[in-house]
């Protein structure tokens, strides 16, 4: 699968722009530093030259030492599927879409209840998800909440492997044991080390504490799966106004320092490794105090990020398509329209955000449909206008001439599902017809197509021996926790 | 000949409007009875690629490529069909945008679908007096006179073209439709029209159901 091709990405930051932002990050990570929770992290630091204070915890990192760093990172990072066909390739001229993951509560599709999560929600997310044109890298919708704690992180990649062939990125890894763990999960499913470190079927996401700081599991965590191949992401969201400065720029220096300190450590771990920059800097709502997922600064930091991080030659994991909007309807896609589309537009190599609402709580299965109808749209934006022979179609304009009909021209059909967005969910139709055909909302058309997708097989079905070897390695886990 | 009419099906099925007329031409000359050409092959294609689009299966110029293929078919077997043979029933229909109103997109649009779905229309253009159109429609023996208008302020002419339709005494003879982004049901239930639609396929419908061909 190849993502949205982006013909001309539309840029929010000027190329001075990055310049500055790199600098003031670069510099402030030499005089204000970052504090590091991780001993290993800190040691690694150190015998490159960083300047370790070890009472504080905090690092300060010369600049030649993360320029360094940015000159052996993995430039070209696949996300790849079970089947080839459904790798996610970060070439930083495609966007690639993945749904919103780990939210704690479901809408029971049959009642409508909205309850704690479990196992079979995020089986069904994941049979949606299959069933999706434009998405390509699966995250765990939400967490297994009716399985004992010590084992859901591991039941939560068993249900993603045998429910979808897509990419599955994870980011409840916490200790270096969930990393091994998982490692070895998927390298089960892969077919060994080898096969997983050249074709990394999984992710993890590591999130820093904005601002300035990294735990130390988390990062520890983070260098299991470096050893391994598997590709991770250093997501930084410091909250405008809260956790990083209220101006957009001074968050984004903030991110950028978090991100810079965090792959430095990487590399010094595994060179070479597979790092991305992960970002979802969304304001605090500041008079209801709810996350702003679906602002239009959500989505705009986002490109900023996707810039800089493509002039280090790292693709970009962006927050968006969120909304807090508690049902779906029309403030939803609102703002998940304001925390998309410049996302889309801007190149951001993997968005993830859609199907969950209440800023990436609750897993409404129909707003995965109707997400994958607004990427669409967002997507033919992206497309562009096509000037050439072909499509200028001066022949035609001369052969049907003047007062003629267009729509009888073969040139027409030939073009028609390249040219238009040709919807799938949207209803066109006159109010009349519309009217006389059940006066359908969005909402009911979006569960008819769930239902359809969930009556479908799972693609790729795993191997019997694939799955009891899953099977073992989580009774592994459950037997070490007691 | 089957395999003609098969064949000629086919193509309109396939919207092979490039190779329709030689296919034609090809099937005379093996014999093929040319109302079987027309009724069963090219009639037939365009009635299921009809369905298909109704159904949402197809889109607009796939439609509108089929009906262009039969119709090219229709010009070389018709003249062939033996003089005195039962004739082809076709329903006509006769199209205009109101006088003071010159806005024709909606109409060449249903012009474009009762044509494909084997109505034979003749389109008055825009601007037409009632007078114009009902001397139209009586000349050639339409069934149905559909007229249309965007403008509030041209909407009216469409009631005047039903009085004067009455004066004339062809309500009987003639059905009438109206049309246009302001026209509702409930207004063309007001002025005595035969009805309204939504949308073109909502039109072809409803001048099949008043042509007695409903489904």
């Amino acid at each position: 699968m190849s993502g949205i091709s982006i013909r001309r990405p539309y840029p929010v930051l000027a190329k001075e722009d990055i310049g500055r932002i790199h600098e003031a990050a670069l510099r402030e990570l030499e005089r204000l530093g970052v504090k590091i929770g991780t001993a290993k992290g800190r040691s690694l630091l150190a015998r490159a030259g960083a300047r370790v204070d070890e009472a504080s915890h905090v690092v300060r990192i010369p600049p030649a030492l993360v320029e360094e760093a940015l000159s052996h990172t993995a430039k070209r990072i696949v996300l790849c599927g079970r089947n080839p066909h459904e790798d996610a390739d970060l070439d930083r001229e495609h966007v690639h879409i993945c749904n919103d993951g780990n939210g704690p509560v479901a809408i029971d599709f049959e009642t409508g209840e909205r309850r704690p999560s479990t196992a079979k929600d995020l089986a069904r997310s994941a049979l949606v998800s299959n069933a999706l044109d434009n998405l390509h890298v699966f995250w765990p919708m939400v967490t297994s909440q009716d399985v004992p704690a010590e084992i859901r992180t591991y039941v939560d990649l068993r249900v993603s492997f045998v429910h979808t062939n897509k990419h599955v990125q994870f980011a409840t890894a916490v200790t270096p044991e969930n990393a091994r763990r998982l490692t070895e999960m998927a390298a089960a499913v892969a077919g060994g080390r080898d096969e997983l470190r050249k074709r990394p079927i999984i992710s993890s996401v590591h999130t820093s504490i904005a601002p300035l700081q990294h735990d130390g599991g988390n990062m520890d965590t983070a260098f299991v799966f470096g050893e391994a191949g598997v590709p991770v992401a250093i997501f930084t969201m410091p909250g405008p106004g809260t956790s990083g400065p209220v101006t957009l720029a001074g968050s984004i220096v903030v991110a950028a320092m978090e991100f810079l300190s965090g792959l430095t450590m990487c590399q010094l771990a595994n060179p070479g490794c597979p790092v991305i920059w992960g970002t979802g800097i969304a304001p605090l709502d500041m008079k209801t105090t709810t996350r702003a997922g679906g602002s239009p600064e959500h989505g705009l930091t986002g490109a900023a990020v996707t810039q800089i991080a493509h002039a280090y030659g790292v693709p970009s994991l962006c927050g968006g398509f969120d909304a807090t909007a508690s049902v779906p309807g029309t403030q939803a896609t609102l703002e998940q329209f304001a925390s998309g589309l410049s996302l889309v537009l801007g190149g951001a190599d993997l968005i993830c955000g859609t199907g969950l609402l209440e800023d990436a709580r609750t897993l409404w299965l129909e707003q995965l449909f109707i997400d994958d109808e607004m990427v669409g749209m967002i997507r033919r934006i992206a497309e562009g206008v096509v000037v050439d022979d072909a499509h200028l179609a001066l022949d035609v304009i001369e052969k049907v001439g003047i007062g003629g009909m267009f729509l009888g021209q073969r040139h027409t059909m030939d073009h028609l599902r390249d040219e238009h967005f040709i919807p799938k969910l949207v209803d066109r139709r006159s109010f009349d017809l519309w009217s006389a055909d059940g006066r359908k909302s969005m909402e009911e058309r979006a569960r008819a197509k769930v239902r359809d997708a969930l009556a479908r097989p799972p693609p790729d079905p795993l191997p019997d021996e694939a799955v009891r070897e899953l099977d073992r390695l989580i009774e592994g886990a459950r037997a070490s926790a007691a | 000949m089957d395999d003609y009419v098969a064949r000629l099906k086919q193509a309109v099925i396939a919207y092979d409007m490039e190779n329709m007329e030689k296919l034609a031409k090809e099937a005379l000359d093996h014999g093929m009875d040319p109302i079987q050409g027309i009724e069963k092959g090219l009639g037939a294609g365009i009635r299921e690629v009809g369905q298909k689009f109704g159904a949402g299966e197809l889109f607009l110029p796939e439609l509108v490529m089929a009906a262009e293929t039969m119709r090219s078919g229709v010009a070389i077997l018709e003249p062939r069909v033996p003089k005195g043979s039962a004739a082809r029933v076709t329903h006509k229909v006769v199209l205009a945008t109101v006088q003071d109103d010159i806005h024709e997109i909606g109409k060449n649009l249903v012009g474009t679908m009762l044509t494909a779905n084997g109505f034979d229309v003749i389109d008055l253009g825009v601007n037409q007096p009632s007078e114009a159109i009902l001397k139209k429609a009586a000349e050639v023996k339409a069934e149905i006179v559909g007229v249309s208008a965007l403008m509030t302020t041209s909407m009216p002419r469409m009631k005047e073209l039903l009085n004067v339709a009455a004066t004339k005494g062809v309500r009987s003879k003639e059905k009438f439709l109206v049309g246009g982004a302001p026209v509702t049901e409930q207004y063309a239930k007001e002025i005595g029209s035969d009805g309204t639609a939504g949308d073109a396929s909502g039109a072809v419908r409803l001048a099949q159901k008043l042509v007695g061909m409903g489904r």
